[in-house]
């Protein structure tokens, strides 16, 4: 579990973290979403203790961070990288000894994940000597070879190809099945949208929004229309109280606002184009984070 | 500070840069090469010198040729039948290497002694014919000038100079000033290159595991404070490995090689010794201090057994070889910390250039102090030098190996080396956490500042 409560980081003037506060439960995928520079990377590196927060704290298993929750943690960083001049071996058990455990438990590990990742053969060569691909994979083994409870990994996906992509998803759904705590961050929203169970949405440095991704949608109501569509789609730009999220020229993902009905756009579709497809659902969650960033801006101009 | 995680980073960048190729490539070139220059200067210096060319003598005078065949019969030939022409198709038939015309003025102090020649033999052969001929003209002239023996070894005569130094027990020991100061001024220099050399592969690691992005995993395992001196004290052990191969390989390469030398100058002591003593006139009576340099050069010649040196080098203290390792390893300590804060505060080693001007700097100052210590290693000055610690290991290694440092001068240097070591590591450690985990953009002094107000 981690249990983050009211952090707060700066770094001289810039306000990097306000007050954020969420808490991942074990078996679950937690999803840090936001915008870049919203102050994700800048969390990961509290929880992962390898920055200090200046007020508020971080618990992992309800001990407060430092050397000892860092062995706990497996931590992919959004750059990544390895010593490239050094063999496959000997780079991941260094890996494995800094998290703690012994040259032998290390050498056993490394040879089953190598294995599970059909990279034996690649355990004598040198990094540098790899595809980018196969790097890939040797840095998934390096962050989760020490069986930790607590896996962090901040942008997983960006710069996956796409067969490592999909083994990355296998691995952290494996990982949740396993009952770990799971927590990645990622500014692309339909990752989050097929993997986290909860979430928390970073703008500016605070978290706008947090809890269970269902529950959040629901709340929301099912105030989303998706129109599918063959014909001059200008009339949907002609609409007033709504909100066009995705467009294209055949679909288009539309939010009524306030003075707008679902009926009334249905009837303006009829007239326009041929509807292939008219469905009301649950806002996305990009739309979700327009709508709360939107509201807490207002929240601040009215105070 | 957790010492087991200290220990990992240690093991890994040791055994990491001694697996590699590079490391045993240099670390066995090094004392080959260093004995190849020496034993090359050596065998250079002794080496037979234009002794080979055949010179044939036209003498008008009629009294120098017997003088200068007696100097040296096998280059000298009596031509005094031949004509000068005869004796210039003899040098371009390839005969005789060269004709050598006296005039009769010669003796007046008038004309000129001509070598007629195709240029073989270089600037030795000229030399040592000058010298030659200068030496049975003068000697012809104070006979014809009637000078008295007396005044004639007045001439001869060489000025004797030896210097003993008087120890702390009250014996005297001989002298080996000239020595020690090159002994001196080389482990300064080892140590000058050593701490650029090494403070260098420290920086680029440190540059490698921020550019490699590799930091970010290290720190979330780690303390910034734990890597640092885990890296800082792996590539120490590095330097000791290196150097103490240096050593062991080259007391080796010296054993091994000493009958050769040895074997090699004594069938040169002959002509050596005819060589100096013909010189040592001149040297003393041009320049006082070259006469050191003579006595050094006929001890050289002393005949000796010829399986061991025909000269003794001076023995090299055991405290001195303790003393090079420990202001080598204290100025590393000292140098490294720095290298490693400049490290982490670029991201690729060019960027790193203008920050490491300032660390280098004092090495190069320490560097040309040196020159100054070695001729004077007891002044105020090079006293105050070699206790402030950023100059410490080059200069008071100089110092040390040249003259007698009173003991509280070193304890002080080693004390003051210590606590700076410890402030600066404080001080780099607080820029290092800071600056690995910055990435892009350009870090300034500016920056540097407040880093170190900067909580982490």
């Amino acid at each position: 579990m981690i249990d983050v409560s009211h952090l707060w980081k700066s770094f001289g003037k810039k306000v990097a973290v306000q007050d954020a506060s969420f808490v991942a439960e074990p078996g679950r995928i937690f999803g840090l979403l936001g915008p870049n520079g919203a102050g994700k990377t800048t969390t990961i590196r509290m929880i992962n203790d390898i920055l200090t927060p200046d007020r508020g704290e971080v618990r992992i298993k309800n001990v407060i961070a430092g050397p000892q929750t860092q062995k706990w943690i497996g931590y992919m960083p959004e750059e990544r990288g390895l010593y490239q001049k050094m063999k496959v071996g000997e780079q991941l058990l260094y890996f494995a000894r800094l998290k703690g455990l012994s040259t032998s438990e290390g050498k056993k590990v490394i040879l089953q994940w190598l294995e599970r990742f059909e990279a034996s053969d690649w355990i004598k060569q040198e990094v540098g000597e790899l595809s980018k691909g196969m790097s890939q994979k040797i840095q998934f083994i390096a962050t989760i070879l020490h069986d930790p409870d607590i896996a962090i990994f901040d942008e997983p996906f960006s710069g996956l190809d796409p067969i490592n992509s999909e083994l990355l998803k296998t691995v952290i759904l494996e990982l949740k099945a396993q009952g770990k705590t799971i927590l990645f961050s990622t500014h692309r929203m339909e990752q989050v949208e097929q993997m986290c169970d909860d979430i928390a949405l970073f703008n500016e440095g605070q978290v706008v929004l947090t809890g269970n991704l269902s529950e959040i949608k629901s709340s929301f109501g099912e105030n989303t229309v998706l129109l599918e569509y063959e014909g001059d789609g200008a009339f949907i730009d002609a609409l007033e109280h709504v909100r066009i999220n995705n467009r294209s020229n055949r679909f288009a993902e539309i939010r009524i606002l306030e003075g707008q009905t679902a009926s009334a756009i249905l009837k303006k579709a009829v007239e326009h184009v041929d509807v292939k497809k008219f469905q009301q659902v649950e806002p996305s969650l990009t739309e979700i984070f327009i709508s709360t960033v939107n509201s807490t801006k207002g929240m601040g101009s009215a105070a | 500070m957790n010492f087991n995680k200290v220990r990992i980073v240690l093991e890994r960048e040791f055994f990491f840069r001694v697996k590699t190729k590079m490391f045993w490539i240099s670390t066995l070139l090094v004392p080959f090469g260093f004995a190849l220059l020496i034993g090359g200067s050596i065998a250079i210096q002794l080496w037979p010198q234009g002794n080979e060319e055949v010179l044939a003598i036209i003498d008008e005078t009629g009294v120098l040729s017997e003088s200068l065949l007696a100097e040296d019969e096998a280059r000298y030939l009596n031509y005094q039948d031949k004509t000068i022409e005869e004796g210039k198709q003899d040098v371009q038939s390839g005969t005789i290497d060269g004709l050598l015309v006296l005039p009769n003025s010669i003796l007046e102090g008038e004309g000129d002694a001509e070598l007629i020649y195709k240029g073989s033999g270089g600037l030795s052969l000229l030399e040592s014919v000058r010298g030659d001929v200068r030496s049975v003209v003068r000697e012809q002239r104070l006979a014809q000038a009637e000078i008295t023996d007396e005044i004639r070894e007045l001439f001869d005569s060489r000025v004797g100079f030896t210097s003993t130094k008087l120890n702390e027990e009250g014996i005297t020991e001989e002298d080996n000033t000239v020595f020690y100061s090159a002994i001196g001024f080389i482990l300064g220099l080892i140590i000058f290159v050593a701490l650029t050399s090494y403070g260098t592969i420290i920086l680029k690691g440190v540059v490698e595991e921020k550019t490699n992005r590799i930091i970010e995993i290290i720190a979330s395992s780690i303390k910034p404070i734990e890597l640092l001196v885990g890296k800082i004290l792996g590539i120490s052990a590095v330097a000791i490995v290196q150097f103490g191969l240096w050593a062991v390989l080259f007391t080796g390469i010296s054993a091994a090689t000493t009958p050769i030398v040895a074997f090699v100058m004594a069938q040169q002591e002959g002509s050596a010794e005819q060589m100096t003593s013909r010189e040592d006139v001149v040297a003393s009576a041009t320049n006082g201090e070259e006469v050191e340099l003579s006595q050094a050069l006929e001890a050289a010649t002393n005949p000796s057994p010829t399986t061991e040196l025909p000269f003794q080098i001076p023995e090299i203290p055991v405290s001195l070889v303790l003393y090079f390792f420990l202001f080598f390893i204290l100025g590393y300590l000292l140098y490294s910390s720095l290298f490693a804060a400049i490290g982490s505060t670029t991201d690729a080693t060019s960027d790193s250039q203008q920050l490491m001007m300032p660390v280098f700097i004092p090495i190069f100052m320490a560097y040309m102090f040196n020159v100054q210590i070695m001729q004077n290693p007891s002044t105020t000055f090079a006293t105050v030098v070699s206790m402030i610690p950023l100059f410490t290991p080059i200069n008071m290694i100089t110092r040390v190996a040249i003259s007698e440092v009173p003991f509280w001068q070193i304890g002080v240097s080693v004390v003051l080396m210590i606590g700076s070591i410890y402030g600066v590591l404080l001080i780099s450690a607080r820029i290092y956490r800071i600056g690995i985990l910055q990435s892009g953009g350009k870090v300034g002094f500016k920056d540097l500042a407040k880093w170190l107000r900067q909580s982490n």
